[in-house]
């Protein structure tokens, strides 16, 4: 992988704020994906393990904008300006896919909803004692094993 | 000069006259309100400014030439000076990383940070391949060189052209300016000074810089980035993506192998 060090030329001074999201995101996003490979891989026995998988993940997703919005420092009640833009007279939602953060905040919120949507089911299932619907299938992996990435 | 809003605005800082009087910073820092720099000793010779940061929006440069043997008068430059700025880049690096649409052209074509906008994420400070950019951690939020947005609104020329003592800081329409530097380089190359250059005056770095600078030696002299090394941050997005993909792509394989085998067994 090239990364071309020569031109970052200031640290933004990223600490462990930033590590430590990446790190829980990581975690989120990775119990995220097996617990679908569990239940993908259609063992019933697998049941259980992947429910733990998905309430693991609901359960870290939140602390990751805490950490990013507490790295923003006197800044923080503005973290919302990540996806609202403000700018008078241009106002609308802010994405840019080009800019790799713009990309990385709204794969956040997005795997936020899908965290929060199979814990969900999962604990319905629970509840009911029977085994949960596929949920979401094989779209959610694909879209967060990169999310857990971002 | 009358300012109008629609027009493009920027430096032509002449390197080949400053004598390195730093009345832009104080100019800069007094139009401002920069706090001052911690007293501090650096030892850095003539550089006790260091850098452009939050508090410092022009930093005289002194790079020191001076020979080890002496030369003849009048024939060795002892110090190479410039008065660094933001470059109001016309692609500039700092706007396309911004998440917030905090950075944005004026409508004197410059680059400005809207400090109600900007929440302080530093993807900036990273970007800028000048080290422009600093963070105000009262504020919370990134800083640097208006063009002196406020004063252009009220029809005035910028503190730091206006103080500059032998007009190395030049203001003005861009189209202007790149006039006086085509006739300045032209004079300064009939008189033999051949090491005199332009830089950001065409669009080979970062698509022209609106604040652009004739320079005595190469570009990499100053520190700068020359015109092959001048790329945008999304460099890094192919790569860097592709990497992301391919990780999660094996470690996808590697879960429904292991599990797989697992039931086998
Ligand atoms: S010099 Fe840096 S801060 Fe100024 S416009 Fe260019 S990228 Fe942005
Ligand atoms: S620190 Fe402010 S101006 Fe810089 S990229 Fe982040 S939001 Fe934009």
């Amino acid at each position: 992988m090239f990364l071309a060090a020569e031109h970052f030329v200031r640290a933004p001074d990223w600490e462990w704020f930033i590590l430590g999201y990446f790190f829980l995101a990581g975690l989120s996003g990775g119990a995220y994906v097996i617990a679908t490979l569990l239940r993908l891989s259609g063992d019933p026995r697998d049941e259980p393990a992947a429910r733990l998988g998905f309430y693991t993940s609901f359960v870290l997703i939140p602390l990751c904008p805490l950490l990013l919005t507490a790295d923003l420092g006197a800044g923080w009640w503005k973290f919302w300006h990540m996806l609202v833009n403000v700018t008078p007279g241009n106002a609308g939602l802010n994405f840019k896919y080009w800019s790799p953060m713009s990309v990385g905040v709204w794969l956040l919120l997005v795997f936020s909803i899908f965290a929060t949507l199979s814990a969900l089911g999962a604990w319905l299932a629970d509840r009911r004692g029977r085994e949960g619907p596929p949920l979401l299938g094989p779209l959610s992996v694909a879209f967060n094993v990169v999310g857990a990435l971002a | 000069m009358e300012i109008k809003a629609g027009e493009s605005y920027g430096f032509f800082t002449d390197t080949s006259v400053c004598i390195g009087c730093k009345a832009c910073e104080v100019a800069c820092k007094e139009w401002n309100q920069l706090e001052g720099n911690e007293p501090a000793f650096l030892a850095d010779s003539f550089d006790n400014t260091g850098q452009l940061d939050a508090q410092n929006w022009r930093h005289v440069k002194f790079y020191d030439r001076v020979p080890d043997r002496s030369t003849t008068s009048g024939n060795g430059t002892a110090f190479l000076m410039m008065s660094d700025v933001c470059k109001h880049c016309q692609h500039a690096s700092c706007m396309e990383v911004c998440p917030t649409n905090a950075i944005i052209r004026t409508e004197f074509n410059t680059v400005f940070i809207q400090q109600d906008v900007c929440n302080g994420c530093r993807n900036c400070v990273a970007a800028c391949p000048y080290s422009v950019i600093a963070i105000n951690q009262k504020t919370g939020t990134a800083h640097k060189c208006t063009l002196c947005y406020d004063r252009l609104q009220g029809g005035l020329e910028p503190a730091c052209a206006k103080a500059c003592p032998t007009q190395s800081i030049q203001f003005g329409p861009l189209s202007q300016l790149q006039q006086t530097a085509d006739a300045r380089l032209e004079a300064l190359h009939s008189q033999g000074v051949t090491q005199a250059q332009l830089y950001g005056r065409d669009d080979k770095v970062y698509g022209g810089l609106n604040a652009f600078f004739l320079l005595m030696d190469k570009p990499e002299a100053y520190g700068l980035p020359n015109a092959e090394n001048a790329v945008l941050p999304s460099r890094n997005n192919i790569g860097g993506y592709a990497g992301a993909v391919i990780t999660a792509v094996v470690g996808v394989v590697a879960g429904l192998v292991a599990f797989r085998r697992r039931r086998m067994a």
